[in-house]
């Protein structure tokens, strides 16, 4: 309503947050908040042991994911403040107020873990001998540091699907301490560990020749230590999964498999399981038989894991629909609060980026694009990603798409699909986007890829 | 054109709205004095390798000065941070609306940082593998380069687009932000400056006793002066550009206070380039140093004061306006909940309970005369007449009855809403 519109029209809006965000989840969870505590304490073994070779292979793994971690790493987190501010500002708007002083903090803590890593990366030569000691702690506060990052930010993830008692309070520590915030974070803290054994598992035969001792050695190692980890993050997914608030675990099927696979929800969970088998079965055989492999099959349960957090990530994303701030805020930017007020008063009345303010039999159909633009064009798209169209054939296959039958739609569209807000405009609104949208079924509309559509 | 004007989030400020200016200004020095070494450093080690392709030496001391980029950029990064949270929350209704109408210029600005550093990071790893392949390794740098001219771009296209909601309906693209006033002179002058910064850093750095460089035949002192006579031409350069700044604002962000700001930078400039002028004459450059630094210190700092004057200037007036319509705004959704509250507001006879849950879960898809999504229910409705457990079953979980419509959802609810909703579609049905 108050901000120009941005629509990335076949790729959708969603697709590109999520991309940005599941690459940032990969590269921070496994380059970062687990790796970092795993070379610390191999380190620290190494140096007891006497490993030189260890500690070389230790250096290799660490500038890989420092050059990941202070490029790919650190800006796709801050393409995730790019990506929501362009994509649905009031809501990022609205987040980053409730939640200046943890973001505040998260930064002095991130200013730290930048110099940290840096320091820890640039001296690992120089710092050796009688100095490792001193090295090795440098590491362990690095691990600590990225830690606290993802405990801060985990706490925002939490509020967007369940802000617990922030609506009566109102304060920052009623946000933070969430509901779902506790067992996320150890869900989190013990993935990162377990990717990060798969990450290095992978890494290691870049740096190791075959069939030597010291690639026996981190094969076994990275995989025992994978699936070590493997059992805390079963049970606090668990312990995470009952966290989900009721009301919103009707949207798993569709939130797990999107509305084309919503109908197979056993059958795709059985693969997700599948998948995580593949994983465990490979750390198994990189345990117990290490030499007997191509290098390359070790970079499997590092795939696979990417593979589940993706998947996981996507979940947590869409099972909080039909709000992008539980219970405060829409995935439209419209606030419950403001519902009543909108559908008396009209969507178009009250929003700045428009061209069209009173609807007529003349424009009502530049009246229902600017609607579509203004109330649904945040997750849908005309003819690319979670596409209008596409829904609307699923909808009334091989039949007109008629605007009153679409209107009615419309009307109780958020008691029809569990996972859509309220329709958050008046009866003309409501016609004339019933009208737009049945006009698509003959004509094929092309929305601009860039902002400023309508102004006033 | 009018201005634009939104409404705000309507949520209060974190803290007090100074505290939040101080945090800005504060975190926005400090990110822009390492942007400036970023890009600056990236320019002087292209310049420098150009000038060892003929004399050797120089490109040793292209190579100290790559190996400080490292540090340098990934510090611009992270202390960008706190600024670009802070300026969201404080001008959210400006900034995203410039943000936005910028889109996907805006954000390229991640892509390009990531490549920015991947190119920065090949350049400075393959110095002794490329040895043979000069070309190749300049084309890394010089990529690079490129990329790090191009994002500081995007940013004051935007900082600057913020500013001017009076230009905000004209902007259709990046490119049309671009030639609103003042965004060229202050691109040219932040370039200006990050050379003249970049050039006082590598005198100090390669000047400390401490220091631990090598540049074979080259003489240090060389160097030193090579580096003031960057600064030197740099800092010359950016009074003039600083004065095309000001000649292009437009006249309404022009305070009495801003002008007090730039007199005084006018003022110390001189001393800086005077004492710049005889360090680069100097047979033992290096003494002056201090001075000057700590005059360009206090200039910089003016400089972020002055840009701060600008902004509010500029956005006062826009604020007031946004403010009191997000005041309006709240009023109104007030009554409107008021409105509701009352007895009889949402008007109509009362409905029983069972057309209330139909109204929520069905009617979307059903209505009792005609196919809307699913079939009419005075048709399907027969085959229950008697039966009401396997309605309540089907509603529960669906099955596929007919190939021309699609399958209907299963609905999960309460025992005795789904015993109400079965009772009603039982009764209504012809």
């Amino acid at each position: 309503m108050d901000f120009p519109i941005f629509q990335a029209d076949f790729f959708g809006n969603r697709l590109l947050i999520a991309l940005i965000a599941i690459v940032h989840v990969i590269v921070n969870h496994s380059f970062a908040v687990g790796m970092m505590p795993l070379l610390a304490f191999m380190e620290w073994w190494a140096h007891r042991t006497g490993r030189a070779d260890w500690d070389k292979l230790l250096y290799q793994i660490l500038g890989v994911a420092f050059i990941v971690t202070t490029s790919v790493g650190a800006l796709t987190g801050v393409g995730i403040w790019f990506s929501t501010s362009v994509v649905n500002p009031a809501a990022i708007g609205s987040l980053l107020r409730v939640f200046y002083w943890a973001w505040f903090s998260e930064w002095v803590v991130f200013v730290c873990e930048v110099g940290l890593i840096l320091i820890y990366f640039l001296t690992w030569k120089r710092m050796a001998g009688a100095r490792k000691s001193a090295h090795i702690r440098i590491g362990i506060a690095l691990g600590l540091m990225s830690w606290l990052t993802m405990a801060i930010i985990t706490a925002v993830l939490g509020f967007m699907m369940n802000p617990g008692s922030w609506p009566q309070q109102q304060d920052l520590l009623a946000g933070f301490l969430n509901p779902a915030y506790i067992p996320q974070l150890l869900f989190r803290t013990s993935a990162a560990m377990l990717m990060a054994g798969s990450l290095a598992l992978a890494l290691c035969t870049a740096f190791t020749r075959k069939r030597t001792a010291l690639r026996t050695e981190a094969v076994r190692t990275f995989a025992g230590w994978s699936l070590f980890w493997t059992v805390p993050v079963c049970v606090w997914a668990l312990v995470y999964y009952q966290a989900i608030p009721l009301e919103m675990m009707v949207n798993l099927p569709v939130a797990f498999g999107t509305q084309a696979w919503a109908g197979n929800y056993n059958l795709l969970l059985m693969s997700t399981l599948g998948v995580g088998l593949v994983g465990i079965v490979f750390n198994l055989w990189a345990l117990l038989k290490p030499a007997r492999a191509y290098s390359f099959v070790w970079i499997m349960p590092f795939l696979c894991v990417c593979l589940l957090v993706s998947q996981f990530e996507r979940t947590r994303q869409f099972i909080r629909k039909p709000y992008v701030l539980a219970y405060y805020m829409y995935s439209n930017g419209v606030r419950p609060h403001e519902s009543a007020y909108l559908v008396k008063t009209g969507l178009l009345a009250n929003s700045v980026w428009t061209t069209t303010r009173t609807i007529s039999a003349e424009n009502r159909i530049q009246a229902g694009r600017e609607v579509f633009l203004i109330a649904c064009s945040r997750c849908h798209t005309l003819n690319g990603a979670n596409s209008v169209t596409t829904n609307l054939s699923r909808l009334y296959p091989g039949q007109p798409w008629n605007p009153e039958t679409i209107e009615s739609y419309i009307r109780n569209i958020h008691g029809a699909r569990a996972y859509m807000p309220p329709f958050p405009g008046n009866a003309a609104e409501r016609a004339a986007l019933a009208a737009y949208l049945s006009k698509l079924q003959t004509t094929s509309d092309r929305l601009p890829s860039n902002a400023s559509i309508g102004r006033n | 054109m009018d201005a634009i004007v939104p409404k705000d989030v309507l949520l209060p400020l974190p803290a007090p709205f100074w505290l939040l200016v101080a945090l800005l200004l504060i975190s926005f020095l400090a990110h822009i004095l390492f942007v400036n070494l970023m890009v600056g450093s990236s320019l002087l080690v292209l310049w420098t390798e150009i000038k060892g392709l003929k004399k050797k030496d120089w490109d040793k001391v292209s190579h100290a000065i790559a190996a400080t980029i490292t540090v340098n950029k990934s510090l611009a990064v992270v202390l960008g941070v706190a600024p670009l949270l802070t300026i969201s929350v404080l001008y959210t209704a400006q900034f995203y609306s410039s943000s936005t109408l910028l889109g996907t210029a805006w954000l390229l600005v991640i892509p390009l940082v990531i490549l920015a550093f991947l190119f920065t990071y090949a350049h400075k790893y393959s110095w002794d593998g490329l040895h043979g392949s000069k070309g190749v390794h300049l084309a890394l740098i010089s990529v690079a380069c490129g990329l790090f001219l191009s994002i500081p771009f995007i940013f004051l296209t935007n900082i600057n687009l913020m500013l001017y909601p009076e230009h905000w309906g004209e902007i259709r693209s990046f490119w049309d932000a671009i030639w609103l006033p003042n965004v060229l002179p202050r691109y040219f002058h932040f370039l200006m400056a990050s050379l003249a910064l970049t050039g006082l850093f590598f005198v100090y750095n390669f000047g400390r006793k401490s220091a631990d460089v090598d540049f074979g035949g080259l003489k240090r002192h060389d160097v030193t002066r090579a580096f003031y006579g960057v600064a030197l031409a740099a800092t010359a350069a950016q009074v003039l550009f600083g004065l095309l700044v000001f000649f292009t604002l437009p006249a309404h962000v022009i305070s009495l206070q801003l002008i007090g700001t730039l007199t005084l930078v006018l003022a110390l400039v001189p001393f800086a380039l005077w004492w710049l002028w005889r360090e680069v004459r100097a047979d033992e450059p290096g003494k002056r140093l201090r001075p000057v630094a700590a005059i360009l210190t206090i200039v910089v700092s003016l400089m972020v004061w002055a840009r701060h004057e600008i902004r509010e200037t500029a956005v006062i007036p826009h604020r007031a306006m946004v403010a009191a319509k997000t005041l309006e705004y709240q009023a109104q959704v007030a009554a409107a909940q008021d409105y509701l509250l009352m007895p009889g507001g949402l008007g109509g006879v009362p409905a029983s309970a069972g057309s209330l849950v139909f109204t929520r879960r069905c009617a979307s898809c059903h209505s009792f005369e005609r196919r809307l999504v699913g079939p009419a229910l005075n048709e399907v409705v027969a085959s229950y007449r008697g039966n009401p457990q396997s309605l309540s079953g089907w509603i529960v979980k669906p099955g596929r009855k007919r190939a021309d419509y699609p399958v209907m959802p299963p609905q999960e609810m309460p025992k005795d809403e789904l015993q109400q909703l079965v009772d009603y579609v039982l009764q209504t049905a012809g």
